[in-house]
């Protein structure tokens, strides 16, 4: 037994190496080869009349619409679920009794498993229908807002309860009041993490379609004002649409919708990650 | 500035140090301190020692109130600071924790730029403003001798600093709020040899105008700059006695015993 031991540690050690690698693989590979199958195939169709033409254009359709679409939507997803996430998240870590926040992180983890598409019917019924506001932009916010709300509380949550106990216990030692201290001495380095929440978010709502089908309903032109009875057009549907169609015009429409969708994504990790790069760089060494 | 209700303890009023009457804190039930009761003189260094685990750490954080942001801690009995009992009823928590800073064992900087850790509580209890928030930073850098290392880096991380000098700052960001009554956590015991002499200087100048509590583990530091002595065992008090005394004369065999580091 003594003298197999190392052995045997030593075949334990490379089956735990192998599995890690495994894992690894199981996660880069697919995200690579999304990627990149997708880039590849929108890669032909890539061409500035896809950002000045709208596809409303039959002869030359582009994206402008639904490109624009997107970036409302996705803004009105920061002004509505952003607050009310972050609030919650820092309400959850910072003051909720323990009756209280289990009640809540119960009811948001419910949130977090109910499928997109419930939540599309959901606020179809309820606003749609019942408040009569039509297919409209303000619709599609609110199933979007209810679809990424609890990730955002989540990560500000979970940002704020690493914060080492040392700066808490330093903070009120001065007397600091608690909004204060929430504002001054935690915010900093829940920062990077509540900014990561945010752009997850944002790449939900830049990739579903589901909720969107119900609420936005779609429109072949840019966005107006208007939050009520105003459909709005985004860039998923234009996918989702087009690669069901006959004509090669309108598969390469749907291959370059799918593409820019990708590149939209990729840009917000990529944008999350250059601000977020500083913030953690102020409050790098934070080990006490 | 009024600690409670009452008008106690002007601007003016010679220090009164911190009385404790009676001090017992309990964890679910378990008392960790039992029925404590001393008086920390004012304009002196109390140095408060014991074995590991004997509750010097819970007597320190009773003076300021740490222990109501731990579920689980009741504390009775009364802590006087100039005058006013800070577990009454009408006593403003934070004006206290104004009044008594806290320096912790290991340096704990705000993730903000130098200057701010300095300036941030006094601006949040309306000690200084914008206009004069960069001289009270300067006094009290200096102070603690930390200006000249730091001044051309006042914007930047504290995080640069070294273990030393992040707890100087600490200090100088305690000192900013005037207390009259600094509490110390084994303050040097994660310092080198030079920023160690450098604190316990400043805790001798700083006696002069504050009182001072100190817990430490190393009775060489206790001696060189306390002027009292209080000696815990098992939650209770043993001794407590002039420096002199305890370390030359101690009228308790365990005093005696400890000192010769038979126990502990
Ligand atoms: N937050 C806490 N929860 C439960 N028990 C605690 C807590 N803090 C301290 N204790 C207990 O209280 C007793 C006294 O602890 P305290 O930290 O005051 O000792 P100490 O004299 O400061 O020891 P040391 O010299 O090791 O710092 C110990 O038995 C400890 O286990
Ligand atoms: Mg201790």
């Amino acid at each position: 037994m003594e003298s197999r031991a190392p052995r045997f540690r030593h075949l334990k050690g490379s089956v735990f190496w192998i599995i890690c690698g495994i894992a690894l693989a199981a996660i880069i590979a697919p995200a690579v080869a999304v990627v990149v199958s997708v880039l590849v195939k929108a890669a032909p169709e890539l061409k500035w009349s896809l950002l000045t033409n709208t596809t409303l254009n039959v002869q030359n359709p582009g994206l402008q619409n639904a490109i624009l679409g997107t970036l409302v939507l996705s803004l009105g997803v920061v002004v509505v679920a952003g607050p009310i996430g972050i609030l919650g998240g820092i309400y959850l870590a910072e003051f909720a009794p323990r009756r209280a926040g289990g009640f809540l992180r119960f009811f948001s983890e419910v949130l977090a498993g109910v499928p997109s598409i419930v939540i599309g019917l959901v606020a179809y019924t309820a606003f749609v229908e019942a408040l009569h506001w039509g297919f409209s932009v303000l619709s599609a916010i609110i199933a979007l807002s209810l679809l990424t709300l609890p990730y955002i509380v989540k990560t500000t949550e979970v940002s704020f309860s690493q914060v080492p106990r040392s700066l808490h216990e330093a903070a009120i030692a001065l007397g600091l009041s608690k909004i204060t201290t929430i504002r001054k001495v935690l915010l900093p380095p829940a920062l990077p993490g509540i900014i990561s929440g945010m752009v997850i978010a944002l790449a939900i709502s830049t990739g579903e379609t589901a909720p969107l089908l119900y609420t936005a309903g779609f429109s072949d032109h840019n966005p107006t004002p208007g939050l009520f009875n105003n459909p709005i057009g985004y860039l998923t549907y234009v996918t989702y649409y087009y690669v069901g169609q006959p004509g090669a015009r309108d598969q390469a429409l749907a291959s370059a919708a799918a593409g820019v969708t990708i590149l939209l994504v990729l840009l917000l990790i990529f944008g999350g990650r250059a601000i977020t790069a500083r913030q953690r760089k102020m409050v790098a060494r934070l080990d006490v | 500035m009024q600690l409670a209700g009452t008008n106690v303890g002007t601007q003016e009023a010679v220090s009164e140090g911190v009385s404790v009457e009676g001090l017992t804190v309990k964890f679910r039930g378990t008392p960790l301190i039992e029925g404590i009761s001393n008086l920390f003189e004012p304009n002196k260094v109390t140095a408060i020692v014991g074995p590991t685990g004997c509750g010097k750490t819970t007597l320190l954080r009773s003076i300021n109130r740490m222990h109501d942001h731990v579920a689980g801690m009741q504390v009775s009995g009364k802590v006087v600071v100039e005058g006013v009992n800070v577990y009454g009823a009408d006593v403003n928590v934070r004006e206290v924790r104004r009044r008594v800073g806290m320096l912790f064992q290991r340096p704990n900087p705000f993730p903000r730029s130098i200057a701010e850790n300095v300036g941030l509580a006094p601006r949040a209890h309306g000690l200084a403003n914008r206009g004069n928030v960069r001289d009270l930073v300067q006094e009290q850098l200096t102070t603690v001798g930390l200006w000249d290392a730091v001044s051309s880096r006042l914007h930047g991380s504290p995080f640069g600093l070294s273990g030393g000098q992040q707890q100087l700052l600490c200090l100088a960001r305690t000192l900013a709020l005037s207390p009259d009554v600094i509490l110390l956590d084994e303050p040097t015991s994660a310092l080198d040899p030079d920023t160690t002499d450098h604190i316990e200087q400043l805790m001798k100048k700083l006696s002069e105008r504050m009182t001072v509590l100190i817990v430490t583990h190393n009775l060489a530091q206790a001696s060189r700059i306390s002027d009292n002595v209080l000696f815990l065992m098992k939650g209770n008090v043993v001794e407590a006695t002039s420096a002199r005394t305890f370390f030359h004369d101690p009228a308790d065999e365990r005093s005696r015993a400890y000192v010769s580091g038979r126990i502990g």
